[in-house]
């Protein structure tokens, strides 16, 4: 088990090294979403005035999108140079290099959300940051980064995978986006979420069963 | 033989539904004309339901059984199911506008239903981006199944969400519910066989057209 | 026996690539693979080395069930790889590349083992510089390196000489020679007559999707 844990933290260090080297993703997703937050911002004639619900709309869609292409990249690098096939080709589990590559990618979300929110409370002159979105980025990073790890592999192999990947993610982790939202308006607003509760069990439902079922098709995909 | 005799059935069951909607059944009185989009309405979204809950069945017997017959089956149920849901989605925006008097809510039967219009969308852009090969056949049926996981979800989502948002509904349906006479439900049963036994035929057709260009790739390599 | 390989097939779509391929492999044996392009060559070495799965067949390595985890993880620390291209991250160094690798394979001297290797194939000095500056030879070898890390028991190797300039050749075969003193496997495929005329005990020819002795 210690073994295990020392592999896991072994390949995603691997990965955060290269991305301290090259900073594609984590600028890749900061720059599109400062794009996004920032047109919002211009188009609105009262930025700081917004209303809680469009506010946490454009977070979130800022991350899935941005979040996305930088999945695209990293998953189209591993393909291109053939390293995840190095990997399968080590003494590693499988399940293991599924949750390295979900580890690697929690962390890229986490430090460009910050950023995001960072950028977001400065445009729009309010205070994202409540007890609300500390639940939510955990939770939605798990999810989607899980699902993204699974579809990104798969649409890395294929033409135009940007697209694909994008096209397979979104729909999927709309529950997950659904969750994000409601609970970054809540914290937003400032007002209670009335289903706070049920909004909290569906997004760590969504986790679970995830990473239950894709852990046990990822072997699925892998081999050829 | 057979075709011919489908064929036949299935035109005259369609002209027949054709003629109850238009000519013989009643109008609805809270609704009046509009609410005859219901006769191609439901059918649709009944046969898009099935396809998509067909899909998923047979993309898991293609898991298992590894028979090329199920995954040619499931690609042509899904393209035929996308399409019934595009003519589900499409009436009932037309339908609602004058009724709720919007053309789309955040009702949870209606955002599911989207969803899963994308994730069925994405499953066939899939198939045809992939190298084809058993890993895409293998990986598109993974992918049905992750949809077909997925949507008790996102109807579990879309319901809480309903919960804090009053719906935007005033139209004539607002305030009271339509109970069908029967000529009204015989007229739905009638369109829902004609579409049934269309989407049966059109699935047949598609499935020889998909298992035809799999054998084309054969000659070719 | 270190592999055995029993009827093995692969078709992609209905290319029958490979039908019914036998191979055994002893240790001390020396096996080069030749064919014409496309005969399946690449994909017979992809099977033995688990990045393909065949789609009949029954394939025993090192007398485990490749298919099966955790047996298969006893095979992949015991054998080395080294397909067409060198599956190196561009972005690391030599050094972090070949340190990261031998971690994941359990190497207890990890540090040392990377030295010894560098020095034997004469690329100590690239340690400490990105894959990508390396040029086309010295990738080679770098992926060479790699596949040497854990001594393996079978070195399966895909067209080693690529790229390789003459003298490094003579270094490439003089450590496959070695290996079979010291009752090693390797298995390769090579159209450089000198290398494989050299390092090779074992000559067999993949047509029709059948490996035929020569």
């Amino acid at each position: 088990m210690k073994n295990w844990v020392k592999i896991l933290l072994t390949i995603s260090s691997k990965d955060l090294i290269i991305e301290l080297k090259s900073k594609e993703i984590i600028v890749t997703i900061t720059l599109f979403s400062l794009l996004v937050v920032s047109i919002f911002s211009v188009t609105s004639s009262n930025p700081s005035n917004l209303s809680a619900e469009i506010g946490a709309g454009i977070i979130w869609a800022s991350v899935v999108f941005s979040g996305s292409i930088a999945m695209s990249k990293f998953f189209s690098h591993e393909e291109k140079d053939e390293t995840l096939n190095a990997i399968l080709l080590m003494p590693v589990p499988i399940e293991l290099i599924f949750f390295s590559k979900i580890l690697s990618l929690f962390i890229f979300l986490t430090i460009s959300e910050c950023l995001i929110i960072g950028a977001f409370s400065i445009f729009f002159n309010s205070n994202p940051l409540s007890i609300y979105i500390l639940t939510v980025i955990p939770i939605f990073n798990l999810g989607f980064s899980c699902v993204g790890t699974f579809f990104g592999i798969i649409s890395s192999k294929s033409r135009s995978n940007e697209i694909l990947l994008t096209l397979l993610l979104v729909p999927i982790v709309i529950p997950l986006i659904m969750f994000a939202t409601e609970l970054t308006k809540a914290g937003l607003s400032g007002i209670h979420s009335p289903n706070f509760n049920l909004w909290l069990s569906l997004g760590i439902l969504f986790d679970i069963i995830f990473l239950v079922v894709l852990t046990f098709l990822f072997g699925k995909i892998i081999d050829q | 033989m057979f075709r011919n005799i489908y064929l036949t059935i299935s035109g005259a069951i369609t002209l027949l539904s054709i003629w109850m909607i238009f000519i013989w059944v009643p109008t609805e009185v809270n609704q009046g004309l509009v609410q005859r989009i219901l006769y191609v309405h439901v059918p649709f979204a009944w046969a898009s339901m099935v396809a998509i809950i067909a899909v998923a069945i047979t993309s898991l017997m293609f898991l298992v059984t590894k028979k090329i017959f199920w995954d040619n089956l499931s690609q042509s149920l899904a393209e035929v199911g996308v399409v019934s849901a595009i003519v589900m989605l499409f009436s009932g925006i037309v339908w609602a506008k004058p009724v709720w008097g919007v053309w789309w809510t955040g009702e949870a039967k209606l955002t599911t239903a989207l969803i899963l219009f994308l994730i069925y969308c994405a499953y066939l852009v899939f198939r045809n981006y992939f190298p084809p090969g058993d890993a895409r056949n293998r990986i598109a049926a993974i992918i049905a199944l992750i949809g077909a996981i997925d949507s008790p979800i996102i109807y579990y989502a879309a319901q809480i969400w309903q919960q804090n948002h009053p719906q935007a509904v005033v139209g004539p349906l607002a305030t009271q519910d339509s109970s069908l006479s029967s000529e009204m439900v015989i007229t739905l049963l009638t369109c829902v066989l004609a579409v049934t036994l269309m989407f049966v035929g059109i699935v047949w057709v598609q499935y020889k057209t998909v298992s035809r260009k799999g054998l084309k790739n054969v000659q070719i390599s | 026996m270190l592999l055995t390989a029993k009827k093995i097939n692969k078709s992609y779509q209905d290319n029958h690539v490979l039908q019914d391929a036998n191979l055994d492999i002893k240790s001390g044996d020396s096996i080069c693979i030749s064919g014409e392009n496309g005969s399946g060559k690449s994909t017979l070495l992809k099977i033995f080395c688990g990045l393909l799965r065949p789609d009949l067949g029954k394939l025993s390595i090192l007398d485990r069930d490749p298919y099966k985890q955790p047996e298969n993880l006893f095979i992949k620390q015991r054998i080395g790889v080294l397909m067409h291209s060198n599956m190196l991250y561009p972005q690391l160094t030599l050094k972090e590349n070949l340190l990261f690798f031998s971690k994941l394979l359990g190497i207890i001297n990890h540090r040392s083992r990377t030295y010894e290797v560098t020095d034997e194939l004469n690329i100590s000095k690239f340690l400490d510089i990105e894959i990508y500056k390396l040029s086309n030879g010295n990738r080679r070898k770098a992926g060479f390196a790699k596949s040497l890390l854990n001594d393996p028991e079978i070195l399966i190797t895909d067209e080693p000489e690529a790229n390789i300039d003459s003298d490094t050749i003579e270094i490439f075969s003089n450590i496959f020679l070695q290996r079979l003193e010291r009752s090693k496997a390797n298995l390769f495929k090579s159209h450089n007559e000198k290398f494989y005329e050299k390092c090779s005990n074992k000559r067999m020819k993949l047509e029709h999707g059948r490996l035929l002795d020569l």
